[in-house]
Order: structure tokens, then C-alpha cells, then sequence
């Protein structure tokens, strides 16, 4: 935290800054992989939306927020929220357009199941990637919207100025 | 007699309410003390003959009795933590230890999911903590403690003597009827699974996962309403 008096937004060194952009691309592999093999091995769809995330996440810590919003995508994550919602709901309610009860998996018991290498393309999958386009939008937006708070506030009070004290902050100065 | 009694429960009532709603604490106190109180009669009250047994303990449980051991003396840390920042990685560092102890007993998923959430967890505590002011943050750190130490002790040891008991019980005396695990892995593979727990959290019990992503979704628009004035972040 060497910058964090110059530039106020608390960017890191080069070290983590290194470790942060060589990671960044491996980590969301490993999210893809822990998804799509959900069905199959240890993971699921949270597992891999919080890698993901934590992937996003180090770019804020080391490159601050100004660098890592230029990211691809990471200004959607609070959308991403609620399409991650929309999803489950529909494949928890389709089924009962369709006269059957809910959460009923498609294809069936017993029915064949089309593969794509570990993938396998069946409802609950679908519903996997709802819950992990939910908790990457949770992660990454909650972090961007401290982030941005963080921001503002010191924009209000100026980097170098010094925290109010106790009692302005009792007399509400500060809001 | 009547007239005097229903006033009688009135006061009553109104001082409990008092109490009640003064501070977090109490709030809080309100919902555990009643709690406390049942099960510890259920305790008392229950025969207890060989209820409670002792197993015994294997070489190659050392492993899972040095991270117990582990969370335990970071759980006790965390009694003592006055600042905020050390205190948010105590409560971790407990987190992550118990990750491990998911892992040394065979639940990998549950572990995968403990050291992913310790982690969001942190980072998100450190991250309100920065909103904070440092002069805010230093001076409730510095608060004093108040007189009533002793009282406090007394109830948190009390409160985990009965907590060890429930859970020693609950170990002791596995219940005896069949659960629906094992029907799970039985329709796992009919479900197109191989990992039984995803096929659960997504299939056989989708609904509860369902409720439960809708209260991360309404926990984003708390965020939201917040810090960002209601825009989505």
C-alpha cells in the first residue's frame, strides 16, 4: 500500500500487481471449469461465481477501481443479479406451464442427455448458471458500490484530509 | 382480584417490552435468554443415563483435533480482538480453519464453499470498514469495557456449557430413522448426476436454493439503496 497517500485510491505495488493480472484470466477458467463440471465433481454454480468474483475482486485491490471498471462486463455484474434470477425462476416455473410440478428436470429420468464433453445439457444445469451469474453479480457489485462509496467520499473530504472527528460525525457533518 | 391482576400483568409486560427493545443487545438477549432457558430444562429435566457418551479417539483423527483445537483458539481471540480490522481477520482465520475441518471430514463441497465465502466475507468487512472513519473506528475500539465483566463471562459460559451439551447429545444419540440422504444418492445418477450435492442444491432441492438466491438478490438491492442511492452497483 506504498501509492496510498499519492493517489488516494489504494493501489498496490508491482508485486501484486503482477500476481493480480497473471491470475486474472487463469481464475475465471477455473470458475468456467468448476461450472460446467458441477454435475460431475466437487463445485457448483456458487463455487464458481464467488471465483470469479474473487478474480474481479484482486483486479480492484491491486489496479483500484478506476483501472478494474474498465474490465469487460464488470459494469453489468448488478444486472447480472437479477438475470441470474430471472433464470432460476423460470426453469423453477416453466415446468408448471407445462403441466408439470415444479423444478421438474428436463430431459427426464432415464431420458437421453446430450453431452458436451463434461457439460451436460439438462435444466438444472441451466439453473446452475442462474446461481452463478447471481453470486458473481452479488460479489462484484457490493465491492463496487463500497468502492464507489470509498470514492466519493473522498472526493467530499479530499485524499490527504484528515477523518473527521467523532463529534462531527455525531453532529451528522458528515453526510 | 381480576382488575388486579390483569394490571399486574400489564406492568409486566410493559417492563419486559422496555427491556426488550432497548438496545441491540437486549433485542438480541431477548430471543437467547428464552432459548437458553428451554433447553437448558430440557437438559436438567430429561433422564440423561448414558446419554451421553464418549468415543474414542483414533491416530487418524489428530489432524481434524488440531484444527478443532485451531478454531477454538481463534474463536477465543475474538473475545479479546478490540480493533476492527484485526478483528475481521480473526473471525476468518476461524473460518478458514473450519474449512479445513470440512475438508479432514470428508465434504469437499461444503469446504470449496467455506474458503470461498471466508473470503468475499473478508474482503467485503474490510471494505465497509475503509467507509468508516479511522477516528470513528479507534475510538469505539477504545471504548471501555464496563463493570459488568464477570456477568458477561458467566453468561457466555454458561450459554456454551449448554451449546457443548446439545451438540455432545445430538453426536451421541444419532437419530435412529432412515434420512432422505441416502434416497438422494440413490436418484442421483437419475437426476444425470455423478456429484450428489450439486444434484441437491440444484435439482432435488431447487426450491430452497431458489429462496435462497432471492435473498442475495434482495440483499444486492439493500446494497444498492444504501451506498448508491438506489442505482444497481
Amino acid at each position: 500500500m506504498r501509492n496510498t497517500k499519492k493517489t488516494g485510491t489504494g493501489v498496490m505495488g508491482i508485486l501484486p500487481r503482477t500476481v493480480a493480472k497473471l491470475l486474472f484470466l487463469p481464475a475465471l477458467v477455473a470458475a468456467v471449469a468448476i461450472l460446467v463440471k458441477g454435475y460431475a465433481q466437487t463445485g457448483d454454480g456458487f463455487s464458481a461465481g464467488v471465483v470469479a468474483s474473487l478474480a474481479v475482486v484482486l483486479q480492484y485491490l491491486a489496479f483500484g477501481r478506476q483501472e478494474a471498471e474498465k474490465l469487460p462486463l464488470v459494469g453489468l455484474a448488478g444486472k447480472g443479479v437479477f438475470v441470474g434470477l430471472l433464470i432460476g425462476l423460470l426453469v423453477a416455473a416453466l415446468p408448471v406451464a407445462l403441466g408439470d410440478p415444479v423444478f421438474n428436470h428436463y430431459p427426464g429420468p432415464g431420458a437421453h442427455v446430450v453431452y458436451l464433453g463434461t457439460l451436460e445439457l439438462i435444466t438444472p444445469v441451466l439453473f446452475d448458471v442462474g446461481v452463478f451469474l447471481l453470486v458473481f453479480g452479488f460479489a462484484v457489485g457490493s465491492v463496487r458500490a463500497i468502492a464507489h462509496a470509498i470514492a466519493r467520499e473522498e472526493e467530499y473530504r479530499g485524499p490527504d484530509a484528515d477523518d473527521l472527528g467523532v463529534e462531527d460525525v455525531a453532529k451528522g457533518g458528515r453526510r | 382480584m381480576y382488575k388486579g391482576g390483569i394490571q399486574g400483568l400489564n406492568r409486566l409486560s410493559d417492563y419486559v417490552h422496555r427491556g426488550e427493545v432497548r438496545d441491540l443487545r437486549s433485542r438480541v438477549a431477548a430471543i437467547l435468554v428464552p432459548a437458553g432457558l428451554l433447553v437448558g430444562a430440557g437438559i436438567l429435566l430429561t433422564p440423561t443415563v448414558e446419554a451421553y457418551r464418549v468415543g474414542e479417539i483414533k491416530t487418524r483423527d489428530l489432524p481434524l483435533l488440531l484444527a478443532l483445537v485451531a478454531v477454538a483458539v481463534a474463536a477465543v481471540t475474538a473475545t479479546f480482538t478490540r480493533r476492527h480490522v484485526s478483528l475481521a481477520l480473526v473471525l476468518s482465520s476461524a473460518g478458514f480453519v473450519l474449512a479445513l475441518v470440512y475438508a479432514f471430514f470428508g465434504a469437499p463441497d461444503v469446504a470449496l464453499v467455506a474458503v470461498l465465502v471466508e473470503t468475499v466475507v473478508t474482503l467485503l468487512l474490510l471494505g465497509t470498514s475503509k467507509l468508516i472513519p479511522y477516528k470513528v473506528l479507534r475510538s469505539q475500539a477504545d471504548l471501555p469495557l464496563g463493570g459488568k465483566r464477570w456477568r458477561r463471562i458467566f453468561f457466555s459460559s454458561v450459554a456454551g456449557a449448554f451449546a457443548f451439551a446439545v451438540v455432545w447429545g445430538a453426536l451421541s444419540q444419532p437419530a435412529a430413522e432412515t434420512t432422505v440422504a441416502e434416497e438422494h444418492i440413490r436418484l442421483a445418477p437419475e437426476a444425470h448426476a455423478k456429484d450428489v450435492v450439486t444434484a441437491i442444491l440444484a435439482d432435488f432441492r431447487g426450491l430452497d436454493t431458489l429462496g435462497e438466491i432471492t435473498v442475495v438478490a434482495l440483499v444486492v438491492l439493500g446494497i444498492a439503496t444504501l451506498l448508491n442511492r438506489g442505482r444497481l452497483p
